[in-house]
């Protein structure tokens, strides 16, 4: 998205507004006592200070910033929206880039240069976060003026819920959903053979033994009993605050995922069948972010 | 120290520029002080020296506001003012190691860079003042660009100033100036004071040796003749008993402006004295404005001269009869002079006039009294206690100028021949690169006036009877005023005529640019020709702010990001001369499209309008393409005149 001329806005600094008080003195003595000296020295501060608001909108306008990702996070922690930041044709001096309420960082961009940014934003809820306008602002070069805009760059970040521990409440494993005996899980138990490794297995079950005979890469297989996986079912919490048991699942999950545990999830309307490893994990973790009780219930 | 002090670095040259001007006026501690203490810093970079704690700030603060009382006592002046700012700047960097602090200080520095415009407005000071506000600037842009380099901070701050002169000349011309100031409060350095209001022994030699202009004269038409050259300030018309003083309350009149051949018109550039009396060529006929002309025939101004004074005055160097007015003509009565003072003057003033009627033979027998009895011209007079008169004609027969024109007045008034004494300055330095005369302190004189029933108030010199050399040579020795003197220059002595020259010609022009001249400037630029000041205030302040408005728009445009791509501008005009017949290219439609509505709706631009298109999409949508071939698209979009009206 590219920071055109028309959004920008421009207001004075404290320090531009002390400036402008001192050049009224300026001003008031000069006329006082007839000085022309002074009147030149006013005109030209003057005209100095109103020439630098130009360079300062040079600065800024026609700069582009283009959303790249931002990885997800769990409720409460900072989230880094990953922007690229293009300046082009000429250099772009001093130019902060927050999101509302946040620090926020500097940048100086070469001429033609692009530069990927990370800027930070503080989360507070589960859910699809999506910051407020991007704040572009500079006051270069006299560091009078405030020029800058609140670009609606469209951002998305996936947050997590807070996960909270507690002991593990499970749902009916053994009986109900997916309980028969033949069910196999990938699961911590017993080791039963190996298969060729892919991307996305866990890299604590490597056969080592079996890469440095020089085989290929391996991963043992365990087979967990069907009655051993865990289900976190939402209803099974006994609580009625729907976030405070999101992040009890949310911790029960973690937990079980430490342990290299197989895991279900189960939520009203919505069920996730027991598996492990990091793409499962992020798919339960994106039904506990996104699930919206109204809609599912109706 | 921090990383953060080395940004403290920029901001310590501004300062240090911007007080250099005010070195001269301010005392030798303050400027060890500033040295020191910016010296600290800078070396506390390298070294890695500790940043003074706030405590210890506060006491070097305290420290400096007692020496500067000490220094000044409890002399508040502009002095003062610019030795706090001096104390404050130079401790100022050691608390800098935060943005807000070192803008403050650059604020501060521009604060000071104007401080120095008040003591002295003459060309290099303020050529000064453009590299003084270079270098601030140039700190500003560099501590709003952490991590910037200096180049780029300097070029920056270059062009900004660069650009801004422009608007700087133009508001200068036509900002409307007052014609007297809003409130009077003594302005920084304003200069010692000359002359002094007393006259008696001693107070004009004290100036012989100070070779520091008075004032600079350019005369409007010819120089007039070295005889003439009588400056005439302050009369002196009251004595009691050891020195001669100015009336208390000084009475006004206005003279006859009785056209005359011997009128002379002449520019003054006064330096600052602290009085109100202006100089003039004798006898002053009209002043500037804001002056009034006493009956001594003197420039008497509203306000004190507490700056540089640029002034015009006529005055007429052969006064006669006609130019008196009705209470001139009248014989005034002789001054006051005692009775128990200077006795053996009296009894010398009493037998020399004895029989002589004659008021010009009773002088003239006085003079030659001077002549007569080895009385002896010299810049350092001995001292006298009481009865001044007495002492120097019986005693000491040695005087400058204060004690020929003091005694002299005396004994005339003493045998009831009105006599006044008149203090100015005689004689003045031609520089030969300029049309002008400087007149020096050394050159201060004293003369009398003496009335005369069929003349009125004559100049009479008795310094002349003593020493005759003094009309042609000032007192330090220069030639007054001959262009064709035969002294040889040397060429540091040229060099300084050149520059003063040059410095001359600019502030009798800048520092006099006033309300007048803005009056005279839209005069030649043809408007307000017969308009009051008000219509001539409001006409100035409109165009200065037409000014701005101009100025404003052309940096707007300036900086307009330029619309560069031609091929975007013709297809544009394309779609638009299509509209004109109907044909409009709705907002998303690609040019495919569009070239497909017009073959249906006309086939008959079908043709053309293929070829455009065709034209079009590869420039933009294929990886090659002529060179030519945008020029080509310009040209077909150009001849592309589509009629209203289907043709065949």
């Amino acid at each position: 998205m590219t920071l055109t001329r028309k959004q920008i806005f421009i207001r004075p600094t404290r320090h531009g507004l002390l400036f402008l008080t001192i050049l009224g003195a300026m001003m008031a003595g000069s006329i006082n006592y007839n000085n022309n000296a002074g009147f030149i020295l006013v005109f030209l501060l003057g005209g100095m200070a109103l020439i630098s608001l130009f360079y300062s909108l040079h600065n800024l306008a026609g700069m582009d910033f283009t959303f790249v990702s931002a990885r997800p996070v769990f409720a409460g922690q900072t989230a880094a929206f990953t922007i690229q930041v293009h300046a082009k044709n000429r250099q772009r001096v001093a130019v902060h880039i927050a999101l509302p309420e946040q620090a926020g960082l500097w940048t100086t961009i070469p001429k033609n240069g692009t530069k990927t940014l990370e800027i930070p934003t503080k989360t507070t809820t589960r859910g699809i976060c999506s910051p407020g306008p991007l704040g572009v602002s500079s006051v270069f070069p006299f560091g009078f003026f405030r020029l800058g805009a609140g670009l609606c760059v469209h951002m998305t970040c996936l947050v997590y819920p807070l996960p909270v521990k507690g002991s593990a409440v499970s749902g009916p494993g053994g009986g109900g959903i997916g309980g028969s005996a033949e069910t196999q899980a990938a699961g911590p138990d017993d080791f039963q053979g190996l298969s060729l490794y892919q991307p996305g297995h866990d890299v604590g079950r490597i056969a080592w033994k079996a890469v440095s005979r020089g085989h290929g890469i391996f991963v043992k297989d365990f087979t967990a009993k069907a009655d051993r996986f865990i289900m976190l079912d939402f209803d099974a919490l006994h609580s009625r605050d729907t976030e405070y048991r999101l992040s009890r699942l949310c911790g029960m999950l973690l937990a079980a995922d430490r342990q290299k545990q197989t895991y279900g999830v189960k939520l009203p309307g919505i069920l996730i069948e027991p598996g492990s490893g990091q793409a499962h994990k992020q798919k339960c973790l994106r039904a506990l972010a996104l699930y919206n009780p109204k809609k599912e219930a109706s | 120290m921090n990383r953060d002090n080395v940004q403290a670095v920029p901001v310590i040259v501004a300062l240090a520029a911007a007080i250099a001007p005010h070195t001269p006026a301010l005392p030798g501690w303050v400027i060890v002080w500033c040295v020191v203490m910016w010296g600290y810093v800078l070396a506390g970079l390298k070294t890695g020296w500790p940043t003074p704690g706030p405590i210890l700030r506060h006491v070097l603060a305290l420290a400096g506001i007692i020496g500067l009382l000490i220094t000044f006592r409890i002399r508040i002046d502009a002095d003062a003012f610019v030795g706090l700012m001096a104390v404050m700047a130079a401790i100022k960097p050691f608390e800098m190691a935060t943005h807000r602090h070192r803008m403050i200080t650059v604020l501060l520095t521009y604060f000071i860079i104007i401080t120095s415009l008040f003591r002295s407005e003459s060309l290099w000071i303020v050529l000064y003042m453009f590299f003084s506000v270079f270098i601030t600037t140039a700190a500003l842009v560099r501590i709003n660009h952490p991590g910037g380099r200096y180049r780029s901070s300097i070029t920056l701050s270059g062009r900004i100033l660069a650009q801004a002169i422009p608007l700087m000349i133009l508001l200068f011309l036509l900002f409307p100036r007052l014609q007297h100031g809003l409130f009077t409060m003594e302005a920084p350095g304003a200069g010692k004071s000359g002359f002094s209001e007393i006259l008696a022994p001693g107070s004009i030699s004290r100036m012989a040796t100070d070779q520091s202009p008075a004032f600079r004269v350019a005369f409007d038409g010819p120089f007039p003749p070295t005889d003439a050259l009588y400056w005439r300030g302050i009369v002196f018309d009251t004595f009691n008993g050891t020195q001669w003083h100015p009336a208390k309350t000084p009475s006004f009149i206005v003279p006859d402006q009785a056209d005359s051949a011997d009128l002379v018109s002449h520019t003054i550039i006064l330096e600052p004295h602290k009085s109100r009396w202006l100089f003039a060529l004798d006898r002053p006929v009209i002043g500037p404005p804001g002056t009034d002309i006493t009956t001594g025939r003197t420039l008497y101004s509203r306000h004190r001269v507490t700056r540089k004074k640029t002034y015009q005055a006529v005055s007429r160097i052969n006064p006669s009869q006609t130019d008196l007015t009705k209470t001139e003509v009248q014989s005034p009565d002789p001054v006051f002079t005692g009775h128990d003072n200077n006795p053996e003057a009296r009894l010398l003033a009493r037998s020399l006039t004895r029989d002589i009627p004659d008021v010009s033979k009773k002088i003239q027998r006085i003079l030659t009294y001077f002549t007569d009895n080895n009385f002896t011209y010299t810049l350092t007079p001995p001292r006298t206690e009481t009865h001044p008169v007495d002492a120097f004609l019986f005693e000491t027969r040695q005087g400058y100028c204060e004690h020929y024109a003091g005694a002299l007045a005396f004994l005339l008034n003493v045998v009831d021949v009105p006599a006044r004494v008149v203090g100015g300055y005689l004689g003045g330095e031609r520089n030969p690169y300029g049309n002008y005369l400087t007149v020096r302190q050394s050159f201060a004189h004293a003369w009398v006036e003496v009335f005369l029933p069929d003349r009125g108030w004559t100049r009479i010199d008795p310094t002349l009877a003593v020493s005759p050399g003094r009309l042609a040579r000032n007192p330090d020795g220069s030639f007054s005023y001959s262009g064709d003197s035969p002294a040889v220059f040397s060429v540091f002595k040229k060099m300084t005529f050149m520059l003063e020259a040059v410095n001359i010609t600019w502030e009798a022009w800048f520092t006099g640019y006033s309300f007048s001249g803005q009056k005279a400037l839209l005069r030649q630029l043809g408007f307000g020709t017969s308009w009051g000041s008000g219509a001539v205030s409001i006409l100035l302040l409109t165009l200065s702010g037409l000014v701005m408005a101009v100025f404003f728009w052309f940096f707007l445009h300036r900086f307009e990001p330029k619309q560069k791509d031609p091929v975007a501008e013709a297809y544009a005009l394309f779609c638009k001369r299509l509209e004109h017949i109907g044909l409009v290219r709705n907002p998303g439609q690609g040019p495919m499209d569009f070239l497909a509505m017009i073959k249906k709706n006309r086939p008959d631009l079908g043709q053309k309008a293929g070829a455009i298109t065709d034209m079009y999409i590869q420039i933009r949508f294929h990886r090659t393409c002529p060179d030519n071939m945008t020029r080509q698209l310009i040209t077909h979009i150009r001849q592309f005149k589509p009629s209203r009206r289907a043709g065949t």
